[in-house]
């Protein structure tokens, strides 16, 4: 082992070591990070559906864009749909899920993932907006007046992000009236 | 334990890596909207500088000097995807607000200015002194700083409303230009501090490598300054 | 449309050093001389180009079919790290004129947090190598474009630097122009 190889060598020895070593953490740790993000998706599923007990995937009801569509069941019994959407947002996509029982209306919206403004677009993802939607059947409509029946009140200074929620819980419905109606389940 | 004292002082205080360094500003700058935030992301590095200065002060005599910085450069790179696999599997709220901040860890000046400056040529139990000094430092200014602009920018501290109900917080303090006011008015605070003390007029330090500090491993390639 | 759309707001919506944050260390460090800065700028477009595409090819082509993702921070850096000493051995021999005013910047790109950055977001939006290809040159564009202007602002606040109390010489009066720079390029958001 000639003194010139030996930088190349301790680097390669480094290098190798490291890369064993999150070899081992990453066997130690993948089944932990699978559970947190299973227990995260079951935890947002129930909220947006609580009356369901368990939820099934949707298998073939791929409709364009959305992300997955869940049947919500007591037992076997179908108490209603999960439909995952994207929505343009002001800041880019924003993620919902939408629980829809079986008369069309909604149950619960979670927003998983968004980037829009703090304090203004942000809101959107608190409880005392989302709460708003329960209930409505669609098609959902912004208004920047005292909301009537299927009518949602913009936030202020956030109006494109209210739309855009809008927009997706729309969709999420049109979803659920289309697997009704063509009857994949 | 005398050492142990002048290290936590060092890095808290006298030379305080965000404060009076000013280096490893980017996240600094992008997870500190609020003081959860950036006390994670202080905790984060804290944890990635204490295994790396101790593996490093542990390899300094094995390592040739032609390869120092790339082997640097992987022990720190693993001991951060260890941090990220941490995160992922039991903080998953935190892993979610650091998003991409957790990898860039492996780039944060602070890091790889220890392990060049001190854990190289310093004993284990010097070097393991040194990066709690210096994680909590840098831990006390990403929340001091996350702290501010969240009260000011959304009324809360640590997610509790400590602003009475009739104040109307700045917005722009939780957006991305808030971020740079915030540690420009912060940083002039603590000037202002050390002029007082001092009593003399103190270099601002605006070259790349003045930022990286003494540690900098470019240190005496810039161009500019 | 959709290429436009990727480009543009790589570049200025969500624009690297304003929004995003990546980056910062260089763009306070190397905007005092506008000269200095378009260098920095277009060697920093040059090496987010290449390592991009290579960690593209790195991570598609080794690290997935081989299930060792968890592997691509490392991988990533050392990419780059390998990238950079490679554009600056091969711009020696053949274009040394082009070395001599960017040569100096290469080793600073290294521990740039753009580059490792912009490799990450190419990942994680799940980009194909096109899209990757351009939304990296957006996002170095964004950088150059965002340091220029920055270096324009400071050439002009360094004539004026006796009126400037003296806590806020220096970085923390960079910091509060780069703030309202970032407001000024809020103004982009919500175009797409």
């Amino acid at each position: 082992m000639g003194n010139a190889f030996r930088p190349a060598w301790v680097l390669l020895a480094v290098t190798a070591l490291t890369g064993l070593l999150l070899g081992f953490v990453q066997n130690i740790t993948a089944e932990p990070i699978r559970l947190t993000r299973e227990r995260e998706r079951a935890e947002a599923l129930r909220r947006a559906l609580p009356a369901a007990e368990t939820f099934r995937p949707l298998e073939g009801a791929a409709i364009p864009g959305t992300v997955s569509v869940e049947e919500a069941l007591v037992g076997e019994r179908l108490v209603g749909l999960c439909v995952t959407v994207d929505t343009a947002g002001y800041g880019g996509d924003v993620r919902l899920l939408v629980g829809i029982d079986n008369d069309g209306a909604v149950t619960g919206l979670e927003v998983l993932s968004h980037s829009e403004t703090p304090g203004l677009g942000a809101k959107a993802a608190e409880v005392a907006f989302r709460a708003r939607f329960s209930g409505m059947t669609g098609p959902v409509e912004v208004t920047k007046q005292e909301p009537r029946v299927n009518e949602i009140e913009a936030i202020s200074g956030a109006t494109i992000t209210t739309r855009a929620v809008a927009d997706g819980v729309n969709r999420a419905l049109e979803v659920f009236r289309q697997v009704k109606g063509g009857g994949v389940s | 334990m005398k050492a142990l004292q002048e290290r936590l002082w060092a890095g808290l205080i006298k030379e305080n890596p965000i404060f009076v360094q000013a280096i490893g500003m980017c996240p600094t700058l992008a997870v500190t909207s609020s003081a959860t935030n950036g006390f994670g992301m202080g905790l984060a590095v804290l944890a990635v500088l204490l295994c790396s200065n101790a593996v490093i002060s542990l390899l300094r005599r094995f390592i040739p000097d032609t390869v120092r910085i790339p082997s640097f450069i992987v022990v720190i790179a693993g001991f951060v995807t260890v941090v990220q696999f941490v995160t992922e599997a039991w903080t998953p709220a935190l892993n979610r607000s650091l998003g991409i901040f957790i990898p860039l860890i492996v780039v944060n000046c602070i890091i790889l200015g220890r392990a060049e400056a001190y854990a190289s040529k310093n004993g284990l139990l010097a070097s393991i002194f040194d990066a709690v000094g210096m994680g909590l430092g840098f831990t006390l200014a990403l929340t001091t700083l996350g702290g501010i602009r969240e009260i000011l920018g959304a009324g809360t501290l640590f997610g509790k409303v400590v602003l009475p109900a009739g104040a109307q917080p700045a917005l722009v303090l939780s957006m991305a230009p808030g971020a740079f006011i915030a540690l420009g008015i912060l940083l002039a605070l603590v000037r202002v501090v050390q002029l007082r003390r001092k009593g003399a007029v103190v270099a601002a330090g605006c070259g790349s490598c003045d930022l990286c500090g003494e540690g900098c491993p470019m240190a005496g390639k810039e161009a500019d300054a | 449309m959709h290429w436009f759309e990727l480009f543009f707001g790589a570049m200025l919506v969500n624009n690297i050093v304003l929004a995003r944050f990546l980056g910062v260390c260089p763009f306070l460090g190397v905007s005092s001389r506008m000269g200095t800065a378009r260098g920095m700028g277009l060697a920093v477009i040059f090496v987010i180009t290449l390592a991009s595409s290579m960690t593209w090819l790195v991570y598609y082509g080794i690290l997935e079919p081989l299930g060792i993702t968890y592997l691509s921070t490392m991988a990533f850096i050392l990419v780059i790290a390998a990238v950079v000493q490679f554009v600056e051995i091969v711009m020696k021999k053949l274009w040394p004129a082009l070395y001599r005013s960017l040569g100096i910047f290469l080793p600073l790109i290294t521990t740039n947090c753009a580059v490792l950055g912009v490799a990450v977001l190419n990942v994680r939006e799940g980009f194909g190598f096109v899209e990757s290809l351009v939304h990296s040159v957006g996002t170095a564009s964004g950088f150059m474009l965002a340091l220029i202007l920055f270096a324009g602002l400071r050439e002009r606040m360094a004539e004026a630097a006796h009126d400037v109390p003296e806590a806020l010489r220096g970085l923390p009066l960079s910091l509060v122009t780069a703030g309202l720079m970032a407001l000024a390029f809020m103004g982009f958001q919500g175009i797409f």
